[in-house]
């Protein structure tokens, strides 16, 4: 209570936190006639004045209201939009390196300009993350008209660059990309032999865009990179040959675990089985040198008795391809890891593929807190800013809106059956269509909205077929004759740029957009339709100059029509009088987009993104939830008592309840979900965090290593060190000389640096000591290393050293990440014996490193004393074959491998679209027309020139 | 324009096709190696010929279908000639029910316009110094068999499974 008065009073937090940026908001104003009288040269001088204040000195916050007030300039100047004072607070808000909440249609993209420019000019680089590709491409071509203009450069990363092409887009001072390609990019350059091959160029200042869904819901799945492990095809197929020769008491099957494992009869009787077809080296099956073949028939075991075929898993095409247990959808694409997969290939006499291993991996947590200094901004993060500010220390600023919000938010209606529920959504979609209200309805899940597009099929609706290319002209059409048009448009995150059309455009009169949660994000819904996308899709095969400007004008007063039958598709509701009271009364409720929800979100934040597509700028609109009891969050959180208690209290079937306490009380479930889903991400991250400060260690390492002219003192260090080890091993300190184990020292000299001394003639001087005998092995030990520089001379010794010692250490890293991550399936464990887990592995982990790096030592060491530089030619180190993985953590799809997939039907003459294709790389090429220009970019023909017969 | 599967007699109006213009939208003659090659030659050229057909809408009942033929002569490695031809008809099509647009635009059409591009075909390797090159008569159907296969595996590939 006191609470609430005294905010009252006081305002909020974040009242008090936005007015104190008022002060230099009016600075701001206050420059702009004055700005507006600088010639366009003369504004572009300004970011070489600032550059040069930069350099006497001054701070990016000193320069911030002269440079927000250039680029409000610069955009009236090219894009025609004016910043407004809201805007400026979010670009203040992103320069401080917190979050900007804005809502839908405040135009985010701009206010990112302003931060970009003012810390652009410290020319260290700035990083834009969206969300996807076709965002990324988006902004960066409008934005870069302000950034150009003021004599800054920008660069784009998308999907399928080279490493040229990235290296060009990270070396602007402005870079648009996905979250995606920047972890990737991370990683891979970390996998580089030279630091000219690397591509980023530090981390100094990222804004995220809709950072919630990228800080959050993509933070769950980490970004993998892999690469084929050695070809064991041939192994999975002997032993898949065995395992059919066991009888069913040879092992125990748990069905409800999932797991089977070997009795002591099948123990025996495969031992006896290996042993005979000569599989099994020494004694027993469970010795050392025996490891893999064990986990081998772990996994073929597994195939035979816990997978079925047509039930887990389909054969198709020499393929297996996995059944999801809770869809029962096919994954193509997808495959169980560990060998399963493999050993399933074997069950079913398919070509085993190889396996992969995990070459690198980072979370986004983890890369996005490399950042000098992160900003994000999104539409809703104001119910995650706990995490947030846990996680990556930003503090959420709600920015408040340029005009207030005119949309009405109604209270939810639950009913008893899903059944009832799709029922009461289409009868609410039919009365909004009736009177041409365009309807968005948001479903959780791609299922749902296919569930509910065949729903709306049986009841005389059609889907829009968006092949074609004018795909929408009949919902025009119906809406111009202000007749219902009863089609409908499905979208799903799947195709980004044509979604990014359909979302644009379901703001017209009768449109029925069904979207999943995730799609189209990034596009706003304007009320009667989007003027560009129109014009960019109506006017493409046009030529004519004044036909294109009779076609615009066209569409100008078309969306200008729709618009206003948008805003007065208000419906008039009779509310029922109480008793006794005066006749029926009537409410407006307003027009505008109609967001209908089929079902809440686990997460309070999914639920408001999509009531934030209404009501953009002061717009109009409506929003409302539909729910039943069978829904997920319904059925985990309500009781069973509440389906039987509400048909007692005379909820009769079709009938809704409707009260401010059933929002109440999801809400509250809510908040419990997303608490847990936040302790789960929590911990996840406290894991990674372990492998990431290794990571840390390393990779800073290996850049130092490529930095160096030579890494002959590391070397040497280690030569040094790993003597010393072996010394003091052997002959303890303070111990007698009859205790040493000089034999045992030989045997090690011999092994690692292939020296052969007499170390037992040395151990019977009288009166030796151990410093004594570590000297001389060392002398040894360098004079072998001098005379194989003065064989090769140093040059070549240099850089064989330092690929010896890289490559090494890249072998070594990744057999560690694979021991981390068995290590962290099993550390669970130590729970049963009162241990924490999380102390438990971050003490085994820092064991495992310090013997990996003991490792690296003997291993570089051992390998050094005894190369052989046969020619000594420049050797390319080449990578190995890398695939990126990121699943998407709403489908458990592979994002990367999706989008590896193109639109265009795979016939081997295909036409490839010209921005897929690379100047360079006649084979990307596809089918390219005698008479079309080169695309190599010559200017001439084709046929004149690549495709030239001799 | 026969209606083969018995129609009902209250059934719609007869379809219509019209066609609205012809035209050349590409073509390209290559004689890299002439005058050598025009002389008479040891054994036949070995002639490869693709043929594919492509229709877009161009508004409610218009539709452009383009009938590409591309062809390449080669004797051992050294090619004669090679052409390309990109040949387009307007068609307009009026009552004809939505199964049938298909076939009928990537069948039918393409068969009226066969022949006006076999004809430019011919004239040019003649023009090229080469003996008339005639084209065998194409079956419409098949190709549109594989092209309708060929959309339906591309689309295997892309999509999910319904």
């Amino acid at each position: 209570m006191i609470g609430a008065l005294a905010r009252k009073l006081f305002g909020s937090s974040n009242d008090r936190r936005v007015k104190g940026y008022q002060s230099r908001v009016n600075a701001i104003n206050a420059l702009e006639p004055e700005l507006a009288k600088l010639t366009d040269e003369q504004l572009k001088a300004r970011t070489t004045e600032f550059k040069q204040q930069l350099a006497d000195g001054k701070t990016l916050d000193d320069l911030l209201v002269p440079a927000f007030a250039t680029v409000r300039e610069a955009s009236k100047r090219t894009l025609g939009q004016r910043h407004f004072d809201v805007q400026l607070i979010g670009g203040m808000v992103l320069h401080e390196g917190d979050i900007a909440e804005m809502k839908t249609g405040e135009g985010k993209t701009l206010v990112a300009t302003l931060a970009v420019y003012l810390n652009a000019l410290a020319g260290k680089g700035v990083h834009v993350v969206t969300v996807n590709d076709y965002l990324a491409r988006r902004d960066a071509g409008w934005m870069s008209q302000i950034y150009g203009f003021l004599g800054l450069t920008t660069g784009v990363i998308v999907h399928g660059l080279d490493d040229a092409e990235r290296k060009a887009a990270y070396a602007c001072d402005i870079t648009y990309g996905t979250n995606n390609e920047y972890g990737f990019d991370y990683l891979r350059d970390n996998m580089k032999y030279r630091l000219e091959e690397m591509v980023q160029r530090g981390h100094f200042f990222a804004i995220v865009d809709e950072v919630d869904s990228i800080l959050i819901d993509e933070a769950r799945t980490p970004l993998i990179i892999s690469g084929p492990l050695d070809d064991r095809s041939d192994f999975y197929n002997t032993i898949d040959t065995f395992v059919p020769k066991l009888d069913k008491t040879d092992y125990e099957v748990d069905e409800k675990q999932r797991t089977v494992t070997l009795t002591e009869a099948g123990m025996e009787k495969i031992e006896t089985l290996l042993r005979d077809a000569g599989q099994l080296k020494g004694e027993s099956l469970y010795d050392v040198e025996n490891v893999s073949v064990v986990h081998h028939i772990n996994q073929a075991l597994r195939a035979h008795t816990l997978f079925t075929r047509d039930k887990d898993y389909i054969v198709r095409d020499g393929e297996v391809v996995i059944i999801d247990e809770f869809t029962g959808r096919m994954m193509p694409g997808r495959r169980y890891s560990e060998g399963l997969h493999q050993a399933l290939e074997a069950k079913e006499h398919q070509p085993v593929q190889p396996e992969n291993q995990t070459l690198a991996s980072i979370t986004f947590q983890n890369y996005f807190r490399m950042y000098e200094k992160l900003a994000g901004m999104t539409g809703t993060a104001a119910t995650e800013a706990d995490e947030l500010f846990d996680i990556y220390k930003l503090e959420v600023v709600e920015i408040p809106t340029n005009l207030p919000v005119a949309r009405l938010d109604e209270d939810d209606e639950v009913y008893r059956t899903q059944q009832e529920k799709y029922a009461a959504i289409l009868a609410e979609i039919e009365r909004a269509n009736s009177r041409l209200q365009p309807v968005l309805v948001g479903t959780a899940s791609i299922e749902k909205s296919e569930v509910l597009a065949a729903y709306l099929k049986q009841h005389g609706y059609k889907q829009i077929d968006f092949g074609s290319e004018r795909a929408l002209d009949k919902l025009y059409a119906a809406a111009r004759a202000g007749k219902p048009a009863k089609l409908f448009a499905v979208l799903n995150a799947r195709f980004h740029e044509q979604e990014a059309y359909i979302v644009a455009e379901a703001g017209v009169p009768g449109a029925i957009t069904i979207a999943t949660n995730m799609a189209g994000r990034g596009t706003d819904i304007k009320l009667g339709g989007s003027l560009e996308m129109r014009i960019q899709q109506e006017t493409a095969g046009i030529t004519d100059e004044a036909e294109k400007a009779a076609k615009i004008e066209q569409i100008k007063a078309d969306i200008a029509r729709f618009r206003e039958i948008v805003l007065k598709a208000e419906e008039t509701v009779e509310i029922e009088p109480a008793k006794g009271s005066k006749p029926a009364k009537t409410v407006t409720k307003p027009g505008g987009l109609y967001i209908i929800g089929s079902e809440r979100h686990e997460s309070r934040r999914i639920d408001n993104q999509l009531r934030g597509r209404s009501g953009r700028q002061g717009d109009p609109g409506r929003s409302k939830f539909f729910l039943s009891l069978e829904d997920d969050l319904m059925r985990i959180f309500g009781s069973d008592r509440l389906d039987s208690m509400l048909t007692r209290l005379g909820l009769k079937e079709g009938e809704a309840i409707i009260h401010p306490w059933i929002n109440k009380a999801l809400e509250k479930a809510q908040q419990k979900v997303e608490a847990r889903n936040f302790d789960i991400r929590k911990n996840l991250l406290k894991f990674d965090n372990v492998q990431n400060d290794q990571r840390k260690v390393i990779f800073d390492q290996r850049v130092e290593l490529m930095q160096d002219e030579s890494v002959v003192e590391t070397i040497t260090d280690m030569r040094h060190a790993f003597i010393d080890d072996l010394v003091s091993k052997h002959v303890p300190e303070h111990a007698y000389a009859e205790q040493w184990d000089v034999a045992g020292l030989k045997d090690e000299l011999k092994r690692v640096l292939d020296l052969d001394l007499p170390v037992d003639a040395w151990a019977k001087e009288e009166g030796i000591a151990d410093e004594e005998l570590l000297k001389r092995i060392e002398t040894h030990a360098d004079e072998r290393m001098a005379a194989k520089v003065a064989q090769w001379g140093p040059d070549v010794m240099r850089y064989v050293e330092k690929t010896i010692l890289l490559q090494t250490l890249d072998h070594l890293w990744r057999e560690h990440l694979i021991m981390l991550d068995h290590l962290r399936q099993v550390i669970g464990l130590r729970g049963y014996g009162q241990r924490d887990p999380l102390q438990e592995y971050k003490s085994e982990a820092f064991t495992l490193f310090e013997a990996m790096i003991a490792h690296l030592r003997e291993a570089v060491t051992a390998q050094l004393m005894r190369v052989e530089i046969v020619p000594p030619e420049e050797q390319q180190q080449t990578l190995p074959p890398m695939q990126a993985h990121h699943a998407d953590p709403n489908t458990g799809e592979d994002e990367m491998a999706f989008a590896n997939v193109s639109l265009v039907p795979s016939s081997g003459a295909a036409p490839v679209p010209a921005e897929a294709r690379n100047p360079k790389d006649p084979t990307t090429w596809g089918k390219v027309g005698r008479n079309e220009d080169c695309p190599c970019g010559s200017g001439k023909k084709y046929k004149h020139c690549h495709g030239r017969y001799a | 324009m026969t209606n083969g599967n018995g129609a009902t007699p209250e059934a719609a109006p007869p379809p219509q096709l019209n066609v609205l213009a012809q035209y050349i939208k590409d073509l390209s003659f290559e004689n890299p190696n002439a005058p050598q090659s025009l002389a008479p030659q040891g054994q036949p050229p070995q002639i490869n010929i693709q043929i594919n057909v492509g229709a877009n809408a161009l508004a409610e009942t218009e539709y452009e279908v383009t009938l590409t033929i591309e062809g390449k002569a080669e004797s051992g490695s050294q090619v004669m000639f090679s052409f390309e031809l990109v040949y387009g008809g307007v068609f307009r099509l009026v009552n004809v029910p939505q199964e049938h647009l298909s076939p009928m635009l990537l069948i039918e059409c393409p068969r009226l316009l066969f022949p006006f591009a076999r004809e430019i075909v011919a004239n040019s390797v003649r023009d090229g110094g080469f003996p008339p090159l005639m084209l065998d008569p194409v079956d419409f159907v098949s190709l549109y068999r594989q092209n309708m296969e060929r959309q339906a595996a591309a689309q295997g590939v892309q999509g999910r499974p319904s």
